[in-house]
Parts: structure tokens; C-alpha cells; sequence
């Protein structure tokens, strides 16, 4: 029924009124309705003319009108009222940000809001181009472009300190003026005008994936704008594309926003680091430029920088032709670039591609030793050919429909999502079969478990011991192969207990079974590793010795196994301080590992990295050094550097650089060792914080006090659990005590070290180095507040044990030798 | 936000400025959904069912939720959109009426004479007032109106914001469009 578009009655049409004039009329007054007249009186400005306009609302050019003096200002109106809260915020924020001075950060001068709440901000009126374009037409070459990055990630650590995030960093909020210096506009704007979402809201296509998500907020955030920033910066067509109408760039340079056409130009979406689009620059330096914006720009904030100022610390790195952090220069690195158009599909196609085949590869091995028990029962091979049906259809239906990019609505999934949506559907497939299930089951557990799904891998795990068991009964191997894979989740999770009480459930299943058979061997190899990673180090040695012993001439252990014992023994030694007895397996590990597997098998450089730890135990650093360096430089060109591998090298040959008084390339090595470990366990994990503390101690005994804060800063959230949590926490007490003692702090390095002092004292006995060193750190603490002959005692009662510890208390031995001699003379 | 769920509680009370407050709490949001939808792409029409969509999912993060469910707010939202294009029609017909000397000083593009716009805002008054007379006998034909007319519901919409069949709705806006047609004839 049409009706006449002159009746009231034709508004009941469906999309009449909300698709009509009258709609759009609102819609245009709701986006347009703000505007301040000329002369408006603000505060002590009175508006000019404006200057433009952009999502978040208008601004004006103003200037001051109060008798005093004339000033230009810029004045942001903004278009949504903000809440009570956003008031109240705003109250106590502004007179924060009104303090933020900074060279590289435009000043907000005032704020109010007008009569219906709507607040506005009055700034510094900067007469300048975004950096970008600035970049561009200037034709800047990359160092000039870089230095003027580093100018705003100045700005930005500047304002990090004082507990302020930007949120809203983007090239039409950083403006080079006349004189060629950055100035950064609009800090914490985004923060008072209100929620998250209303933040994204303005600049989506520079929104990080926190902002996206509505996440909280952080540095890490404005680290990721900085990333986006720094490939603006370094692109040959300054976007350009967008900007082709001159006044508009001029407008929008100085609002400090993109404006509505630079948006119509359709920069909806998010931006993408475009690496093709840079400047020229030798391919070398690119790459790691490529990763530094990788790094600043990953989608987990807890896997980018620590700080904005170590972004800032890299890129001096990189001005000044040292190796980057982020570099890896291997397969990793070049594989994550190449990725990156379509991470997700990649990752799932090349996982699932590989994890597949494995899968694959098990089975017709498996079909293929049973083809040959079988081999004479026809019916068999019936069985057979249907159980490869079966798990085809599982593969190509189940598993792989999901990974496909193309096919499956899936596609977003990752790997684990996808192997996790498979295990229901293998009793739909192979349910009559539970031999053949049971181990499908263990393959999906195993996958789930490396990918660190450890809930469903739990689950799915135990689905196959039970389903094993059921066709094979206990004492198979395939059954006790399931049930450790299954223990091993929980020492993936870092249940050490649950996982020594799962093996020890296993081994008792196993006890009527001659000790040198192999499935024993097996369960009591990981019994001992579980012992060593309790701490209890006298147990671990024990059953490696026992293990050893037992091994000898057994020819189901393979002479790789024996070197595996061989190496677990050295690092139980280790731990124990045996470092002669240490040296002696580390070695006998070695001479097998190199005659089996060749000098550069991972495994052979790992036994190089025990004789190398034992080297540093017998206080052979300069022999240690060298291997560790080699080893290194190994693991980089094998693994990338943020493998494990990779880190756990870095780390030791930075400590064994830090004890050797070469603090300055320690702190090279001993910063990717934090990187690493940050990414692959976290900042509050234990080995972390012993890298932190190291770091630290480096930066202290490079003079570099300031960073040293920053790195112990970086541990203070550290909750210590395990024996190894709480020496790593011991050590890093130690070395903020040393820090203190070098800001000439006496008084805080005693309450530190105190703390430290009290933890030693629990778990260490009086001669372990760390022990020794912290008490020492208390003795001169003592001896230089005022406290000088109680100091002197106790660095006296020390003077045996330090100069037994070696080169981990070199350090504390002479501060202590000095403050006794002085005492001599008084 | 907080807010918002102790006025719309006011509101279902029949707390008259306890409503208007929503309105403009609710104005305000699609004041900035629409800038954010204007300053993200030019190119986009507005939807402006996906503003009340996106006005609700933005409250319920706020914690309306816990007293209305998504279909009772899109109900509420279509009132308070004719509430709102109810006071954009009659500001434009009184600036007509007014002369727009005024806003041409300013250079107020937005209020060039728009003759389509301002037949609709006379319309509108009419069909509101119509509403409003319907509106004494039964409700219920009114709540439909609102939905599909101000919400940009479709009739599955409708009837779940408005807790019955997909049926009735069809029946109850046939009824409203019938007794309308009367009204308006009158």
C-alpha cells in the first residue's frame, strides 16, 4: 500500500523517517550543533575563528583577553559532555597535565567546560606539520627521521613517569614546528573525555588491540601507537593519499586531528605496518628497524618493550649501530615478516600443516608394524583399512576443515581452538576403536600440551591412558608413554609436586619389572629431573647416580641417554657447588654428545653449556666466556634470539661477563636475556627476575644508576614461590642494595639487603655466595651510615667466606677490604 | 553509568524528568556513536538502527544491564528517538519560523533551508500528535509504532523488545496503521 509522501501517513512506511531528510537533518545538527561563535568568552580566552574540526569536537584559535598580556592559544572544544566522574577527573587531571612541561609536549595552558558540561582545553597553539608529512617533505633520510622519533618517544617516557598515557598518539598529534622540534599535543585529553570506547572511537585505524578490545589501557598502548607512528615516519609517501588537499593538512595540523575528509578517505580499518612502503636503507638496517616495529607494535602488550623508554633505548641502539634487542636475523624473524599480512592464516596453515603430518606420520607407522603382525589375517587388514578411513575422515573433516583458510568459518581460530574442537569428534569417528583412539587422543594431548593448553590437554590425555590401557593393559608402553606424557603437563605447568607424585604412581605400577628395563629407566630418568626441579638436589643426585649405574652396558639405553644423565647429574652438582665433580659429567656428556650427534647438534651445545657453567662454579670465567660466546652466537643463527635456548645463553654469558668487570657488553646480552624470557614466561616469573637483578647489577657497575632503577623497577611485582623464585629474589634484593649503596643511600641498601639477608638465612648455609653477599652488602651499608664499627665486625666475621666465594663477591671483598683498612688507620 | 540504570528504574516508576534525563543521557551517546561513525568514515551511511544497537551494547557495558535486557533498552531507545526527532522537528519548524537570518551569520551550513526536512518535521508533528491521541486508548498500538517507526526494528525485533508474538505485532501495527489513517482524517 503506497501512501502519499505528503501525509503523515507515509512517515509509517518502513525507512520513511529514519531514512528521510528530517533524520539526516538531525544527524547533522547532533554532528555539527557545538559551534562557538566568534568572541565567545572562555575562561580568559575569547574565541577567534576555528580551525577545524575532527571526531573528538572543534578547535578554535583564541586568544587571551584579560588585560595581562596576548597569547595565542588553540582551543579544543569537545563535542560530548563528559560524565560526572569525567568532571571530577578532569578537576584533579588538569592541573597534572598543566604541569607536564616538557620541550617535546605542547602545553595545556587551561580547561573548563561550558554551561551544558562539555569541557574544553586551551594549548599551546603550534604552528606545525605532522611528523610524517614533515618527514616527507622535507625528504628527511632515516637517522634525521629517527631522532626526531626519538624526540616524542622522549615525550612520551617523560609523561609514562608521571602515570600518564597518551591514548591518542598519531601523526596529526605530533607536529614539527618552524624550528624543526617535535612537539606532541593533546596529552591525556583522551584519558578525561571518558571511557575506552569513546577513546577508541576517534582514531580507530591508530587504536591499539587493547583499545580494540576495551581493554585496560597502559604504556603499552601508547608503545603501540609509537610503533604504528614510527612506519608513518619512515614511509616514502607520508600518507599522502590522504592528505592531497593542502589546507586541509595545514587545518588539520594544527587542530591536532585527522580530519573528517583525511577519514573519508577510508583509514576506518587498522593500520597496518608496511614495511615495503619505507625508505631506502641497506637491507641489513631494515631488517632490524623491521623488528623494532615489530616488537613495539606486537598484538600482546606483554610481549613488547618493557618501557617506552626501552623502545627508545633501542632505537639508540640502532642510531648508533649497535645490535638491536629485537633482531634476531634468523628464520623466526623472517618467517613472523612474512606472516604478517595474515598472521592468524599462516600460523594456523603452517602449525596445523606440521602438526598434521606428524600425526600422519605416527599413524602409518603404527598401521604399518601392525600390517606386519597381521599379515596373515585377511580380517585384519579389513580392520585396518576402515581404521584408515576412519581417521582420514577425522584428519581431512575434523582437523584440517578448520585450519583451511578458505573453507572454514574457522578461520580466525587458532590451532589450539581448532585441535580442541577436534577431540570430541574422535569418539564420533573412531569410537569402536579405541586402541586407534586412545592414541589419537594421546597425539591431540601431546599437541595441546606444547601449545600450553594444559586443561584440555589434561583431559584429552587422560582419555588416551584410559583408552590404552583398556586395549593394551598397564604395563604396555605405549600406556606408560601416555601416562608421562600426561605427568608431563604438570611439569609443563610448573607443578613439580603433582608431576614427581604422577611418575611416582607410574613407577609403582612398574615395580615388579626388572630396573634395566627401558619403560623403567624412562620413568626414573624423569623422577631424577623432577628432584632437581624440587630443589632437592641430594635426592636428584641419588637417582642419577643410581641411574648411571644401572645403565652401564644396558643396551636399551642409548649412549644420547647416557649423556642426558650425564649432563642432569652437572647440573644437580652444580646446584650443589661441586664444581670439580660438576666439570666431570658436564665433560663426560660432551665427549659423548659430540661423538654422537656432531658439534653443533642443539644437544652437543648444551652440553658445552654445562662445562661452561662449571667453568664459572671453578671460577675459570676466561675460559668460560669464550664457549658461552660461541654458544651464543649458536643458538642466534639456530633458533632466533628469543628461543629459550637462545635467552638461557644470553643470561649466563652475561652473568659470567658481569662477574669478569665487563658490565658494558653484559648489559647487551643480559637485556635480550629479560626480553626473551618476558615474552616466553613473563615479567613476574622467577628466571626473569634473576635476569632483571643481573641487568640491573650490570647497569650498576656500568655507572648507568638510572636504568638500574628502571630494571629493578621492572621486578617489583615479583612474588617468589619456589626455592629458585626466592634466591633469584635474594639476589635481586642484593643488587638494589648495591644500587642504593652507589646513590650513596646507605640507609635503604640496609633495609633491602636486611630483607634479603633474612630469606639467605632460611635457605642457604653461611658460606653460599649469595648468602655471603648480601650479608656483605649489610656490613658496608652499616660501615657507611654511621653504623662503623658494628660494620666493620661484620665485615670482618665475612672476610673468609668472601674470598672463598670467588668472583660472584669480588666486588663486596674489596668494598669490605677497603673499609677495613680504613678503619686500621683511624 | 551507574547512572543511567537507577534512571531508568526512576523511569519505569513513571518519574517524568527521571525519562527526560534518559533522553538526553541516551541523545548524548548517539551524539558521539554518530560523530565516531562520521569521523570514521565519510563515505558510510548511517544506520540509524545500528546507533540504537551500538547506544545499548555502550550502556550495558556500563551495567544497564542488570535491569533491562537488550530487548526491554531497544523499546526504551525507540521512545527516546521519538522523543528526540520529535525536538529536532520542532526546533526546525521554529527557526523557520523565525527567520534563519541568524544561523546564516554564523554560517551554519546545517541549517540551510532544507524544504524536505521541514515537511517532514510538519508531518511529524502531525503523525505524533495522532500518537498521542492513539495513545489514550491503547498503548500497546503506540509501543509498536515506536519500534518499528523511531527504532528501526524489524517486526522479530519488535516483538521481542516488546515480550510477544510476532503475530500480534503484525496485527497491532495493521490496527495502529488503520486507526492512524482515521485520526489524521478527522
Amino acid at each position: 500500500m503506497m501512501t502519499d509522501p505528503r501525509s503523515p501517513l507515509h512517515l509509517l512506511e518502513p525507512g520513511a523517517l529514519l531514512g528521510g531528510a528530517l533524520f539526516g537533518s538531525l544527524i547533522d545538527q547532533v554532528s555539527r550543533g557545538d559551534r562557538l561563535p566568534p568572541g565567545t568568552r572562555l575562561g580568559p580566552f575569547r574565541v577567534e575563528d576555528e580551525l577545524g574540526r575532527g571526531g573528538m569536537g572543534v578547535v578554535y584559535r583564541a586568544e587571551r583577553d584579560d588585560g595581562e598580556y596576548r597569547q595565542a592559544v588553540a582551543i579544543k572544544s569537545l563535542s560530548s559532555s563528559g560524565s560526572a566522574q569525567g568532571l571530577e577527573l578532569f578537576r584533579r587531571e588538569r592541573q597534572v597535565l598543566a604541569e607536564l612541561r616538557h620541550p617535546h609536549i605542547a602545553r595545556l595552558l587551561d580547561g573548563g567546560h561550558h554551561a551544558d558540561g562539555r569541557l574544553w582545553f586551551a594549548m599551546e597553539l603550534i604552528d606545525g606539520q605532522p611528523i610524517d608529512a614533515h618527514a616527507h617533505a622535507a625528504a628527511l633520510p632515516v637517522a634525521a627521521r629517527l631522532a626526531l622519533m626519538r624526540q616524542v618517544i622522549d615525550a612520551v617516557a617523560f609523561a609514562h613517569q608521571r602515570l600518564l598515557i597518551h591514548r591518542d598518539i598519531k601523526p596529526g598529534n605530533v607536529l614539527v614546528d618552524a624550528d624543526g622540534s617535535v612537539k606532541l599535543l593533546d596529552f591525556g585529553i583522551a584519558a578525561l573525555v571518558g571511557d575506552v570506547a569513546a577513546a577508541r572511537a576517534y582514531s580507530p585505524a591508530w587504536a591499539s588491540p587493547e583499545q580494540r578490545a576495551d581493554e585496560e589501557v597502559g604504556p603499552a598502548s601508547d608503545q603501540f601507537q609509537l610503533g604504528l607512528l614510527l612506519d608513518a615516519v619512515l614511509r616514502t609517501d607520508a600518507a599522502a593519499e590522504l592528505r592531497d588537499n593542502a589546507t586541509l593538512v595545514r587545518a588539520t595540523a594544527v587542530i591536532g586531528e585527522t580530519g573528517l575528509a583525511g577519514h573519508a578517505a577510508g583509514i576506518n580499518s587498522a593500520r597496518t605496518v608496511e614495511p615495503a612502503r619505507w625508505i631506502a636503507m641497506p637491507s641489513s638496517r631494515r631488517a632490524e628497524l623491521v623488528a623494532i616495529v615489530a616488537r613495539a607494535t606486537a598484538r600482546a602488550a606483554d610481549t613488547r618493550y618493557g618501557s617506552v623508554a626501552e623502545l627508545g633505548a633501542e632505537i639508540d641502539r640502532w642510531l648508533g649501530l649497535r645490535p638491536v634487542a629485537a633482531y634476531s636475523g634468523g628464520i623466526a624473524y623472517t618467517t613472523r615478516c612474512g606472516v604478517r599480512r595474515h598472521p592468524v592464516i599462516a600460523t594456523i596453515a603452517a602449525t596445523t600443516v606440521i602438526a598434521v603430518a606428524a600425526l600422519v606420520a605416527g599413524f602409518n607407522l603404527r598401521v604399518s608394524q601392525e600390517r606386519d603382525l597381521a599379515r596373515v589375517a585377511a580380517a585384519r587388514a579389513e580392520r585396518e583399512a576402515a581404521t584408515a578411513r576412519a581417521i582420514n575422515r577425522f584428519l581431512n573433516e575434523d582437523l584440517l576443515a578448520a585450519a583451511d583458510p578458505y573453507g572454514a568459518n574457522l578461520k580466525d581460530a587458532p590451532i589450539g581452538d581448532i585441535i580442541e574442537r577436534a577431540v570430541p569428534r574422535v569418539a564420533d569417528r573412531l569410537g569402536s576403536q579405541p586402541a586407534v583412539a586412545g592414541e589419537v587422543y594421546r597425539t591431540l594431548g601431546d599437541m595441546l600440551g606444547n601449545l600450553g593448553r594444559t586443561q584440555p590437554a589434561r583431559a584429552t590425555l587422560d582419555r588416551a591412558v584410559e583408552l590404552l590401557t583398556q586395549a593394551h593393559g598397564p604395563l604396555d608402553a605405549r600406556v606408560v608413554e601416555a601416562r608421562i606424557l600426561r605427568a608431563g603437563i604438570e611439569e609443563f605447568a610448573a607443578d613439580y609436586t603433582t608431576y614427581e607424585r604422577m611418575l611416582g604412581a607410574i613407577r609403582k605400577q612398574l615395580d615388579g619389572i626388572d630396573p634395566q628395563d627401558r619403560r623403567v629407566i624412562e620413568v626414573d630418568r624423569r623422577l631424577a629431573w623432577a628432584a632437581f626441579e624440587l630443589g632437592a638436589y641430594d635426592r636428584a643426585e641419588l637417582a642419577y647416580r643410581d641411574l648411571l649405574a644401572r645403565s652401564a652396558g644396558n643396551p636399551v639405553v642409548t649412549e644420547v641417554d647416557l649423556a642426558t644423565m650425564h649432563g642432569g647429574l652437572s647440573l644437580v652438582l652444580l646446584r650443589l657447588r661441586r664444581y670439580p665433580e660438576a666439570h666431570a659429567s658436564a665433560h663426560a656428556g660432551l665427549a659423548i654428545r659430540t661423538r654422537e650427534l656432531g658439534p653443533d647438534d642443539p644437544g652437543t651445545l648444551q652440553s658445552q653449556l654445562h662445562v661452561a657453567n662449571a667453568l664459572v662454579g671453578l671460577e675459570r670465567l676466561e675460559e668460560a666466556i669464550p664457549v658461552y660466546r660461541r654458544l651464543v652466537e649458536a643458538a642466534y643463527q639456530r633458533f632466533g634470539p628469543m628461543h629459550t635456548e637462545s635467552v638461557v645463553l644470553a643470561h649466563e654469558l652475561g652473568a659470567a661477563l658481569v662477574r669478569s668487570a665487563h658490565p658494558d657488553e653484559a648489559i647487551l646480552h643480559l637485556e635480550r636475556a629479560v626480553a626473551g624470557k618476558v615474552e616466553a614466561m613473563g615479567q613476574d616469573a622467577g628466571s626473569t627476575t634473576n635476569s632483571l637483578a643481573w641487568l640491573g647489577l650490570a647497569y650498576v657497575r656500568a655507572g648507568r644508576l638510572g636504568d638500574a632503577e628502571a630494571a629493578f623497577a621492572r621486578a617489583r611485582a615479583f612474588k617468589p614461590a619456589t626455592d629458585f623464585d626466592r634466591r633469584a629474589y635474594v639476589s635481586l634484593l642484593r643488587n638494589i642494595g648495591e644500587l642504593r649503596l652507589a646513590q650513596g643511600r646507605p640507609a635503604d641498601a640496609l633495609v633491602r639487603c636486611r630483607q634479603g639477608a633474612a630469606i639467605a638465612k632460611a635457605d642457604l648455609e653461611p658460606s653460599h655466595p649469595l648468602r655471603v653477599g648480601v650479608e656483605a652488602c649489610i656490613g658496608v651499608a652499616l660501615a657507611t651510615s654511621g653504623h662503623a664499627a658494628e660494620g666493620r665486625e661484620m665485615l670482618a666475621g665475612l672476610r673468609g667466606p668472601l674470598g672463598a666465594a670467588g668472583s660472584q663477591t669480588s666486588e663486596w671483598a674489596a668494598k669490605a677490604a677497603a673499609i677495613l683498612d680504613e678503619g686500621r688507620l683511624e | 553509568m551507574g547512572e543511567v540504570t537507577e534512571l531508568l528504574q526512576l523511569a519505569r516508576d513513571g518519574d517524568a524528568s527521571a525519562w527526560d534525563r534518559v533522553v538526553a543521557i541516551i541523545y548524548d551517546d548517539l551524539k558521539r556513536i554518530a560523530r565516531g561513525v562520521l569521523a570514521g568514515s565519510g563515505s558510510m551511511t548511517l544506520n540509524p538502527t545500528s546507533l540504537v544497537h551500538d547506544c545499548y551494547l555502550r550502556l550495558s557495558r556500563g551495567g544497564a544491564d542488570n535491569v533491562l535486557n537488550r530487548e526491554h533498552f531497544l523499546a526504551l531507545a525507540a521512545r527516546a528517538m521519538r522523543q528526540l526527532m520529535l525536538n529536532h522537528a520542532r526546533d526546525r519548524i521554529a527557526a523557520k519560523r523565525g527567520g534563519g537570518a541568524a544561523h546564516t551569520t554564523l554560517g551554519d551550513v546545517g541549517a540551510q533551508p532544507d524544504l524536505e526536512a521541514d515537511a517532514q518535521a510538519e508531518q511529524l508533528l502531525a503523525l505524533d500528535a495522532a500518537l498521542s491521541q492513539l495513545g489514550v486508548d491503547d498503548e500497546r498500538l503506540v509501543r509498536v509504532v515506536e519500534c518499528r517507526i523511531f527504532g528501526g526494528l524489524s517486526e522479530e525485533e519488535t516483538a521481542a523488545a516488546l515480550d510477544t508474538s510476532l503475530r500480534s505485532v503484525q496485527r497491532l501495527f495493521g490496527e495502529a496503521r488503520t486507526r492512524l489513517t482515521l485520526l489524521l482524517a478527522a
